[in-house]
């Protein structure tokens, strides 16, 4: 009766509390919030930085590591939900909507600087520098670029057709083989960019003397279609991927490329981010595709770290930026990614050891080594083709939305 | 028709439409016993998925806080709703109606409604996302459940019973409680058992306002966004699977048993 009733009471506010009471427990110092994207750190990582964070300053943290599916998402918690992240991994775009609208806080350059000298990858630097001048807020952490990948039993591995975007709108295939053979990207910022790149290819190819020179004017035309936006250029991409249509057999994002490793898909080749081609290449099965990046021009992405507005231990958060680009920790991290990342020392030493490896290629077409090596560990010919995307504002955001709507249902 | 051939018939469409229900789900537990990356390639029998599923902190910690949650929840849920229950079906008219939609709305609304409704009175209210947020939510998304598994428990019991108790010299809550829950008991654990497993399947309304607390279809969802399926979460799946279908044999079995010996009054 009342004892029960009281009993059930207490049982209730206790199963509240309790959690609450733990929580409440560690100081916020010794905490560390980490917002990432998800399976995107090798595991150990984050109880080796707390004993480095105590071997190096003395004191104690406790991470608290949390995951986004998109970094949409995690601008909604930061902004909107005024969450208290110490660090947050957004791409190249969302970062900089961040910085731009006063999310992000500068780093702490005496205890991490990315700009250093020879720390990130050559280029990449520079390439981020379009939306973070000076390095004062965003630290790389992965990225690539993206460009065609192809089946090598259909199609013969360094196909010159390959090395145009031309590829993903050619019936070819769809001729001699009577089915579509394309993939693409069900995601409007890559394929906006993609067509955009490809109808222009007869302007860039004048600016750069037939594909030969990058040079900076090159430069500037190829960033403003990652950059600009107009009801024109809108409606001009619309129109070039509808007319991509017929040889599309299916838009994708994540399923792709796992089923061309099985082999359940009836595609010969597609878009692909480097990062996909990159970690089904090292799969059982996965010794049969090629990874290029067409001379018309492509986008580098990079995802990295910002500390947020509301973080509430910075010091933490600038210990393990300096701790993620530490090349002991960074090279765990990278053998376990199996993508191209920030750091140069950890990259060059992988290069290294592949090109040393004289059995590389075994068991493999002729030419997986270098392919391989240039999908990795992107040259400089590759990145001075390459732009970065830029944020587009939420009006012209939503205005591209409504022409992918367009063009899947059409 | 024929009767027989009636019965066969229909005995088909339910191994067909069994068949389609669970043959997915077979698969995927077949396939968590191999560690090959792509779902469908086969590469020899081990258990590493299932090795590197209970080494896996973050899948340890989430599945640990998913119980947690499911626990807490749950148990106010039933407490809530059997409660509710009780005075539901005591009432007359427009009480009970009024009362019955009030207690409905949460179950009959679209989850991502109830998602953004939640998030913004937390926020107005000033309740951090978080465990708060969590079982707050979760109690009031799966109480209507339990109101729906006890309710009907009540009618079946002797009405009367609760008077007697009164007429015996019983305080109002001594008879609620020593002759009317006792017999709503069954409703109440399989209410608990719904209550536990629909708050362990909730996704929509916790990603608004887990706030840090992962729980397992919020790890999994964030898993599998960036770089595709993770061959460690077939281990997780089949587990999970499994769990629950264990425990729904055994709540059948008990019951079972349990109504055998059961005399009738």
């Amino acid at each position: 009766m009342k004892k029960k009733l009281t009993s059930i009471l207490t049982a209730g506010a206790i199963a509240i509390s309790a959690p609450l009471a733990l929580a409440a427990c560690a100081p916020r110092s010794s905490v560390l919030k980490i917002y990432n994207w998800g399976d995107y750190i090798e595991e150990s990582l984050i109880g080796e930085f707390e004993s480095w964070y105590e071997e190096q300053t003395g004191e104690k943290v406790t991470v608290k590591y949390d995951t986004f599916d998109t970094c949409e998402t995690a601008l909604m918690r930061v902004e909107t939900q005024k969450a208290d992240y110490d660090l947050v991994c957004p791409s190249d775009y969302i970062a900089e909507r961040m910085i731009s609208s006063g999310l992000a806080l500068k780093l702490d350059k005496s205890i991490f600087d990315p700009g250093a000298d020879g720390l990130l990858y050559d280029g990449l630097a520079d390439i981020v520098g379009v939306f973070d001048d000076g390095n004062e807020y965003f630290v790389p952490y992965v990225w690539g670029t993206f460009g065609i990948m192809y089946d090598v039993n259909r199609i013969d591995a360094g196909d010159t057709r390959m090395e145009s975007w031309s590829a993903l709108w050619s019936d070819e295939w769809l001729v001699s083989s009577g089915k579509r053979r394309t993939l693409m990207k069900d995601s409007v910022r890559d394929a906006y960019s993609v067509a955009r790149i490809y109808e222009n290819r007869d302007r860039l190819s004048e600016l750069s003397d037939g594909f030969t020179d990058y040079n900076s004017v090159y430069q500037a035309e190829i960033g403003s279609y990652f950059s600009s936006v107009s009801d024109e250029s809108i409606e001009s991409a619309k129109n070039t991927l509808i007319a991509q249509k017929k040889v599309v057999c299916k838009y994708e994002v994540d399923d792709g490329k796992n089923d061309l490793l099985a082999g359940t898909t009836d595609a010969w080749l597609g878009l692909f981010w480097s990062c996909d081609a990159g970690l089904i290449m090292i799969e059982d099965g996965g010794d049969h595709f090629y990874y290029t990046v067409p001379k018309e021009g492509s986008n580098v992405w990079v995802d990295g770290w910002l500390i947020p507005k509301y973080a509430k231990n910075t010091k933490a958060a600038n210990y393990f930026l300096k701790f993620i680009n530490t090349h002991e920790y960074a090279a765990i991290n990278f053998d376990w990614m199996g993508s191209s990342m920030a750091l140069k020392s950890v990259m060059d030493e992988a290069k290294e050891a592949i090109e040393e490896d004289e059995q590389f290629e075994d068991g493999y077409y002729d030419g997986y080594k270098q392919m391989y090596i240039d999908m990795m560990f992107p040259p400089p010919e590759v990145i001075n083709r390459c732009g970065v995307m830029r944020d587009f504002g939420v009006k012209r955001g939503t205005d591209l939305d409504s022409m992918w709507i367009d063009v899947k249902t059409t | 028709m024929k009767k027989e051939v009636k019965t066969a018939l229909l005995w088909a469409f339910v191994g067909v439409a069994l068949f389609v229900m669970y043959v997915p789900i077979l698969i995927l537990i077949i396939y968590s016993f191999t560690d090959a990356k792509a779902l469908g390639v086969w590469s020899g029998f081990s258990f590493e998925l299932y090795a590197n599923l209970f080494t896996d902190s973050e899948i340890m910690s989430a599945l640990g806080n998913s119980m947690i949650l499911a626990a807490a929840s749950a148990t106010l849920a039933t407490a809530l709703g059997t409660t509710a229950a009780v005075g539901i079906f005591y009432m007359r008219k427009w009480k009970k109606s009024t009362a019955h939609f009030i207690a409905n709305i949460t179950m009959e609304n679209a989850e991502i409604v109830t998602g953004v409704a939640f998030m913004i009175f937390f926020l107005v209210v000033n309740i951090h996302y978080g465990w708060a947020a969590l079982i707050i939510a979760h109690t009031m998304i799966i109480t209507p459940y339990v109101i729906l598994s006890v309710t009907p428990r009540l009618s079946q019991i002797n009405p009367n019973l609760y008077e007697a108790g009164l007429d015996l010299g019983a305080s109002p809550f001594r008879s609620l409680f020593t002759v009317v829950v006792p017999q709503l008991v069954p409703g109440m654990v399989s209410g608990f058992i719904m209550a536990f497993t629909l708050s362990l399947d909730d996704f929509i309304v916790s990603k608004f306002i887990n706030g840090g607390v992962q729980t397992i279809p919020i790890y999994l969802y964030n898993a599998l966004a960036k770089r595709g399926a993770d061959p460690t979460l077939r281990a997780l799946s089949s587990v999970l699977f499994v769990a629950v279908l264990t425990v729904l044999i055994v709540l059948n079995v008990v019951g079972a048993r349990k109504r055998k010996k059961v005399v009738k009054v």
